[in-house]
């Protein structure tokens, strides 16, 4: 699936809707008046290569003024969060993300979108998971999150000591 | 097979400048990732190998290089029968990326795949992009497989050409594991950062990089099946650098 930018306004920002594959086959195009902050909804993303993450880290590292929220970022990005030092821009934060979770019980994967501040806060330096377990899954079912919890938020924390600093 | 077999050097005996690395197979019980590459780096071709890999097994795959480049999966694990466990592709220079792509996808949506699928499918699309740029000739062919078990999967491409440079791999990986993949990309402005190999390494706990020049070259990851990524990652890896020798 062909990669694209929509720009739309959401809440009075602008934002960019990014969507398919994050590839040698991606243009990220010069933005002559990028606002000072821009929201950056990742849902339709479907994955990323090594070329995509060297033309994101490029795109991005050319508007340093601009303050960039990620939304609804999915796995396969939150992976490279991880992974990738500098994938994140400087002037950046994660707003939302996917979650995996696994039900034994009907044996289904289901990827679960968390907020920032709601399902997810940093408290002294740790980060804290609160929510419903029940509205994830079929009644009875009793699903776990399937991930390290200590460590796929790991980039959360990164990012709350370096804008602390 | 002996023990002693004289390819084999254990780290914690190993004394610096009394023998020379080049083509041993060297055993370490805690090698970190840019440490393997720094060995490789320096003293290619070598197998380094760490984290409990059999180093045995990397003997079998040298005394045998050509039965590895045939059958590089059940030369690293017992394979078994279960036909969803097993993906095996031949595919041409001309070949469709999305398609190949897509047919990965749909091969991982089994959810025993759930912790490795993303970074398979990752390394599926470096492991096809690298060679649609090597194969200059749309009747060149690779041939890509996915083996797994209820422990491993393993992930390999192999090409009929022989063409791969590792030395060129390893200095690329170096250079992410030394300054950063961020300021490697920034580095190589214009060209290719060579960011693909590292993070092909990164996602797996073993990588074979095997060369015999003008026949074929294979390029294999091996990862724990139930590991989480955000584990894997941090995990030391086994690196084995083969160049077949012409007889």
């Amino acid at each position: 699936m062909a990669f694209e930018i929509k720009v739309s306004d959401l809440n009075g920002k602008k934002c960019f809707q990014f969507s398919g594959q994050i590839d040698e086959e991606a243009e990220f195009p010069k933005m002559d008046d990028m606002p000072s902050h821009v929201l950056v909804d990742l849902k339709d993303v479907k994955a990323i290569n090594s070329v995509g993450i060297r033309a994101w880290i490029m795109w991005f590292g050319g508007y340093p003024q601009t303050q960039f929220s990620f939304l609804n970022c999915p796995k396969a990005l939150v992976m490279q969060m991880n992974m990738v030092e500098g994938f994140l821009p400087v002037r950046s934060e994660v707003l939302s993300l996917e979650v995996p979770f696994f039900c034994e019980d009907c044996d289904k994967e289901k990827d679960v979108l968390f907020e920032v501040g709601k399902e997810i806060s940093i408290e002294a330096g740790q980060v804290k998971l609160n929510f419903d377990k029940s509205t994830i899954c079929d009644s009875g079912c009793d699903p776990e999150l399937d991930v390290n919890e200590l460590k796929y938020f790991r980039f959360l924390l990164e990012k709350a000591s370096e804008q602390a600093a | 097979m002996s023990k002693k077999d004289k390819r084999v050097i254990y780290l914690k005996d190993y004394v610096k400048g009394a023998d020379s690395l080049e083509d041993k197979i060297i055993v370490g019980s805690d090698i970190r990732p840019g440490e393997a590459v720094n060995l490789a780096v320096e003293n290619a071709p070598v197998q380094v190998v760490t984290n409990g890999f059999d180093e045995f097994r990397v003997v079998k795959i040298k005394d045998d290089v050509n039965k590895f480049l045939e059958n590089p999966g059940e030369s690293l694990i017992e394979v078994t029968e279960d036909i969803s466990m097993r993906f095996h592709q031949t595919f041409f220079g001309n070949s469709n990326k999305s398609d190949f792509l897509a047919q990965v996808r749909q091969f991982l949506g089994n959810n025993k795949f759930r912790r490795v699928r993303d970074d398979i499918f990752l390394i599926a699309d470096e492991l096809f992009t690298n060679f649609a740029k090597s194969a200059n000739d749309p009747a060149k062919s690779m041939k890509f497989g996915i083996d797994a078990n209820d422990d491993t999967v393993v992930v390999f491409c192999r090409d009929h050409f022989g063409t791969l440079n590792p030395k060129d791999m390893l200095a690329n990986m170096q250079r992410c594991f030394d300054k950063g993949v961020k300021n490697a990309i920034k580095q190589e402005e214009g060209k290719g950062a060579g960011i693909g190999s590292y993070l092909i390494y990164t996602l797996g706990v073993g990588l074979a990089i095997t060369v015999d020049p003008g026949k074929g070259s294979l390029v294999l990851v091996w990862l724990p099946r139930t590991a989480h990524h955000e584990d894997r990652i941090e995990m030391n890896k086994s690196l084995i650098i083969i160049e077949a020798k012409e007889s």
